[in-house]
């Protein structure tokens, strides 16, 4: 393991709210609001697993926790301060996200891209430090695509290149991730692969919040489960989940 | 090759090339007298005229606005990105000329000649000028950066109607030196012009360097870029002013060069195989001034005193260039 990993889990001693999400609203149009009154917190070294339905508001209520939405109502609170308290540098280096239209195809190298995560960290000129590029190495050996770093991401394949998004994400050092359906494209070793990757970021000290239409495997991994219906967030344990005939029929169907 | 050894190459062929652009043309200057010159020795009227007055200036506008172009090309592909997005894109350069037709023909139409050097520019750049401030407020308005690529490609075309206009109620002779206008020229630019371009340009570029990492993450897509912190309002201005300065101040002191703000870009992305701002921006100001005193020596092949069309040039050279990229192996998508 890196030193600096370690260092993130040492400095955290205990568990502590790090994502509060206060009533809030999102609307796309006036009439119809895509998520009512949602309230939903989330702790450190937490992995929560996002599920519903196509449509349901996923993508929406990750957008707006990265605020890259603006809410109707409410408020969120990161990291104990309001999110527009936040000075959105600093801010992107306690947050990283991983967009599901993340579409990467040009020249730009894997090992360059990954140095996108280290752009929070570092003033205009100062290229890479030693630390940047030990996070890059880290996050490339971390994901297991040490072999990718000169390739560019034109030549990657969809697996690979999903799995280069995370390492970005890694890289970035955040303590919280957010991943909009890392496993959509990807067949089943690939998938199998990325949950185990989003599994071991608790060792590093992490929090994780992702979207999945895989339910089994989403929920083998999780804390807790956040499931969207209808506007609504419902939060519950994966044990609870199974437990709950409801719960059950919106997901998977009658 | 490795990137510096890119850009000492280019320094140096800009050099011999506008070596060779002063020294060459319907009247040959010796090298020696040149040195002689650099040195600091007197020298003839006639060598002043032909060389100090007349072939350094045009010279120096080539490298200047070669560069310029390529920068705001660069930065308006970046901003869009779209492989086909050139400094003209919003309609900058249409406000530079429509400037320069109500200053040409419209005065023509009330009866009074105005077409001296320094009133045309002068009517250019208010006209960019207008443009520019109508795109930054746009640009503070917008939530999405396409429609400020179709507003300025609107505002652009609503201003060539409205050239059209005004040619259609113009006389033969004004018509005629606002056509010569649009077909650009690298001559008659006085130093005090080439002053105001040189600093403008190396504001622009060091400004544009300091912002790299804003850049190449707005390459990806704005939704990336914020959350790495990136002010992309910041960056969307800063590119709308730097082109708007840029693209207004070569159309009013050369009229509008084509192609080069398109294509140097991209011929600078291949010869790195890098998207990098930190290193394309360089690269892309050496390139751009190449090519156009490349052109520029080309131009006046013909010896009898005349030179061709400077825009004409860029376009018959530039045109093969996109052809043999599209065709090539290359893809542009990909390599962008």
């Amino acid at each position: 393991m890196d030193p600096i990993w370690k260092e993130k889990s040492k400095s955290i001693v205990l568990s502590s709210t790090i994502l509060h999400i206060d009533t809030i609203s999102v609307a796309y149009s006036k009439r119809f609001n895509i998520l009512s009154q949602v309230s939903l917190s989330l702790e450190s070294n937490q992995i929560i697993a996002l599920i519903g339905e196509n449509g349901s508001g996923k993508s929406t209520l990750l957008k707006s926790i990265c605020g890259l939405i603006n809410i109707a109502q409410g408020e969120i609170h990161l990291f104990g301060k309001e999110f527009k308290q936040w000075n959105k540098s600093s801010l992107a280096q306690k947050i990283a996200y991983v967009s599901s239209s993340e579409n990467v195809r040009s020249i730009i190298t894997v090992e360059r891209f990954v140095g996108f995560g280290r752009y929070p960290h570092t003033s205009w000129m100062v290229n890479q430090t030693k630390e940047d590029l030990d996070c890059i190495q880290g996050a490339l050996s971390s994901c297991k695509i040490e072999y990718l770093r000169e390739k560019t991401m034109a030549q990657l394949s969809d697996g690979e290149r999903q799995k280069v998004y995370l390492a970005r994400a890694i890289a970035q050092n955040a303590d919280l991730i957010i991943l909009d359906e890392p496993t959509t494209h990807l067949d089943v070793k690939s998938s199998n692969s990325m949950f185990q990757l989003i599994q071991s970021q608790k060792e590093s000290g992490r929090a994780v919040l992702f979207s999945s239409h895989q339910i089994e495997k989403a929920l083998s991994i999780a804390d807790k489960v956040w499931v969207v219906d209808c506007g609504s967030v419902i939060e519950t344990t994966p044990d609870e989940f199974y437990k709950d005939e409801h719960l059950k029929k919106l997901i998977f169907g009658e | 090759m490795t990137r510096w050894s890119v850009i000492i190459l280019l320094s140096i062929s800009v050099l011999i090339l506008a070596v060779i652009d002063v020294l060459s043309g319907s009247v040959s200057i010796p090298f020696a007298d040149f040195k002689l010159w650099l040195t600091g020795a007197e020298t003839s009227d006639v060598f002043n005229f032909i060389v100090v007055q007349s072939r350094i200036p045009k010279a120096l506008t080539a490298i200047l606005c070669g560069a310029a172009l390529s920068l705001a090309g660069l930065l308006m592909q970046t901003l869009f990105r779209n492989p086909l997005a050139g400094p003209y894109l919003l309609g900058i350069s249409s406000g530079a000329g429509l400037g320069v037709a109500f200053l040409v023909m419209g005065a023509g139409i009330i009866g009074v000649v105005v077409a001296t050097g320094s009133a045309i520019n002068v009517s250019a750049i208010l006209g960019a000028l207008v443009m520019m401030l109508i795109l930054l407020v746009v640009s503070f308005k917008i939530k999405d950066v396409m429609t400020l690529l179709i507003f300025g490609v609107m505002m652009g075309s609503i201003a060539t109607a409205i050239i059209g206009l005004i040619q259609f109620f113009t006389s033969d002779f004004q018509l005629k030196s606002f056509i010569i206008w649009t077909l650009g020229s690298l001559s008659a630019v006085s130093y005090g012009e080439l002053l105001i371009l040189f600093i403008s340009l190396i504001l622009s570029a060091a400004y544009a360097m300091y912002n790299y990492k804003g850049l190449n993450a707005v390459l990806i897509s704005e939704d990336f870029a914020k959350m790495l912190g990136i002010k992309i309002l910041h960056v969307r201005l800063s590119i709308v002013l730097i082109t708007g300065v840029l693209a207004g101040l070569t159309t009013a002191f050369c009229g509008p060069i084509g192609f080069v703000g398109i294509i140097i870009p991209h011929l600078s992305r291949l010869l790195l195989k890098s998207n990098d701002h930190l290193v394309l921006i360089p690269i892309c100001l050496l390139l751009g001034a190449n090519i156009l005193l490349l052109s520029d020596l080309i131009s006046h092949i013909p010896t009898n005193g005349t030179s061709l069309p400077i825009n004409s040039i860029t376009s018959i050279i530039g045109i093969p260039i996109i052809l043999w990229i599209l065709f090539g192996k290359k893809n542009l998508s990909q390599s962008f």
